[in-house]
């Protein structure tokens, strides 16, 4: 990774600290952010743990005044520096059968169009790369997905469409991912899953954890 | 009990499903924390157990076994069985019996608590409903006609509590009003920075207005656009109840217990913890400005109800 990015951090209400990182490698920096998450669930002065866009929010138990957060963001800088290295830590793999376009991909002709290259070749790019959980968020399980083909990146709609179905496999600018629930959407739906990614009787109850490889395997060949 | 009329918005809640953000889920639970307890320390419950929450009154229901309940929160026409019935204490109610709501005075939420609590399953820990998850409290969403909720069986925990000091003081400072101004209380939040000057000190000194748009998510302002040359989209970090967003179209979105847990817009403040039950019970048509409170917090600033 290089020089060791620095981290920055602040208040986040009464209860929490958001810790934050700059370094030339975002991808390398957000999957180290991943395991720094999962080592600081452990604490049991720790309530809860966020993981977002180059970023951290812990959340406390109990409120902290100034002079703890300091302290424990001291903490999260030593546990940041203890980590071992990417090559070290043990990685999970998920596989996503998807079927592509047709009903299940309303949006495939569009993103080829917008992408200029054939619906084919869209599949093909979007399966052929393994992608990283960088975060969760929006709904219960929904995992933005980085490392996408920069080709098939494509903008938001201006208005999210009302009715997006479970399992749609999405485009949002750069990240692409899963909508675990039907429901409203913006981004370009191009395939569906018809696996559970969010399940209330499993712990944790999200499949894709932040730090997870995803990979999408067409279920027909285009 | 049944349900004989959900109002503009009743639903199961409790004191909310704590310790799975990292999972994308929401806490939810009652939005007037103190008012819930207060309603089920009324009747010797535990302190989280289920109750109704319903929004700007109207919610009707049937007592289908001899029980009692109370009310909080959010003042309006109460009858049992056409007799006009008590806040703030315990209330018999015999099998059979209808409880009707009319429209609220002052306030916006209205807690309803029945004596052993509302018995629906518990899901991930917490038997709040997560209206737009679709999961937890009844069937995953608002109650409405004809809706049967179990009660709990066991008789009542504890002897009578000390009702929370916020909710007594709440009550003795009286809930907000369409038209009158509620002042909130703010840290400045982790994106402060970003904003400019001129929008900073423009979302202060505007007195805004809580929009018909609001909901147990967030509670949209409306008043004049906030003028920011810079960018309006940050990076997609964490976000609890109480952040205060300073989206694209410059009006400020205060998130509430069902808002989501991560959002790109800036950060611009941070409502205090002791001010959530007031973003609870500030209607639709009352009249919003925020109030810096120092940024550096030492131990003693964080005593409840400071």
């Amino acid at each position: 990774m290089g020089a060791s990015p620095r981290m920055r951090w602040v208040r986040l209400g009464e209860h929490a600290l958001e810790c934050s990182w700059e370094g030339a490698d975002p991808l390398a920096v957000q999957r180290r952010i991943a395991a720094l998450a999962a080592r600081l669930r452990g604490d049991p002065k720790v309530a809860d743990v966020v993981v977002s866009m180059q970023a951290l929010a812990v959340f406390f138990q109990d409120a902290g005044d100034d002079a703890l957060l300091a302290r424990y963001a001291d903490e999260v800088r030593r546990l940041w520096n203890d980590l071992p290295p990417e090559s070290e830590r043990e990685v999970r793999v998920v596989e996503i059968s998807v079927r592509y376009g047709g009903v299940d991909g309303p949006d495939l002709a569009e993103v080829a169009r917008l992408c200029e290259m054939t619906e084919a070749e869209v599949i093909r790019r979007h399966c052929g790369v393994e992608y990283t959980v960088f975060f969760l968020g929006f709904q219960p399980g929904f995992a933005y997905l980085g490392g996408m083909d920069a080709r098939l990146a494509v903008p938001r709609l201006s208005e999210p469409q009302p009715s997006v179905a479970a399992g749609s496999v999405g485009i949002g600018g750069a990240m692409t991912g899963v909508y675990p629930r039907n429901g409203p959407g913006g981004w370009r739906i191009i395939g569906r899953t018809e696996l559970t990614l969010f399940d209330v009787t499993h712990t944790p109850p999200a499949l894709l954890q932040p730090g997870d490889r995803v990979r999408f395997i067409p279920v027909s060949q285009p | 009990m049944t349900v004989l009329r959900g109002g503009p918005l009743a639903s199961v809640q409790d004191l909310g499903r704590h310790g799975y953000r990292s999972q994308a889920v929401a806490v939810c639970g009652a939005l007037d924390i103190p008012a819930a307890v207060a309603a089920n320390r009324i009747l010797g419950n535990d302190d989280g157990a289920a109750l109704i929450e319903a929004t700007y009154g109207g919610l009707a229901v049937r007592f289908d076994v001899a029980t009692a309940f109370a009310l909080t929160g959010a003042p309006c026409e109460a009858h049992l069985d056409g007799e006009r019935t008590a806040w703030d204490m315990r209330v018999t109610a015999p099998a059979g019996s209808r409880l009707e709501l009319g429209t609220v005075t002052a306030g916006a939420r209205t807690m309803l608590a029945v004596e052993c609590g509302i018995a629906v399953p518990i899901v991930l820990d917490s038997r709040s409903t997560d209206i737009a998850a679709g999961f937890g409290g009844f069937e995953g969403r608002a109650l409405r006609a004809g809706d049967v909720l179990p009660l709990g069986e066991q008789g009542p925990a504890h002897d009578a509590h000390p009702l929370p000091d916020a909710y007594l003081a709440a009550r003795r400072r009286g809930l907000p009003r369409v038209g009158t101004t509620v002042f909130v209380r703010v840290l400045p939040g982790p994106d402060a920075e970003r904003c400019s000057e001129t929008a900073r000190s423009q979302f202060f000194s505007t007195e805004w207005v809580v929009g018909p748009r609001s909901t147990r998510a967030a509670l949209r302002l409306e008043g004049p656009a906030i003028v920011e040359e810079r960018a309006r989209e940050v990076p997609s970090r964490a976000v609890l109840p109480g952040t205060v967003q300073l989206p694209i179209g410059g009006r400020p979105i205060v998130l509430l217990a069902d808002g989501p847990t991560t959002g790109g817009y800036p950060r611009v403040a941070t409502v205090i913890h002791a001010d959530l039950p007031l973003l609870a019970q500030t209607p639709i048509g009352a009249h919003m400005r925020f109030v810096r409170v120092a940024g550096a917090l030492r131990a003693s600033a964080l005593t409840p109800g400071g």
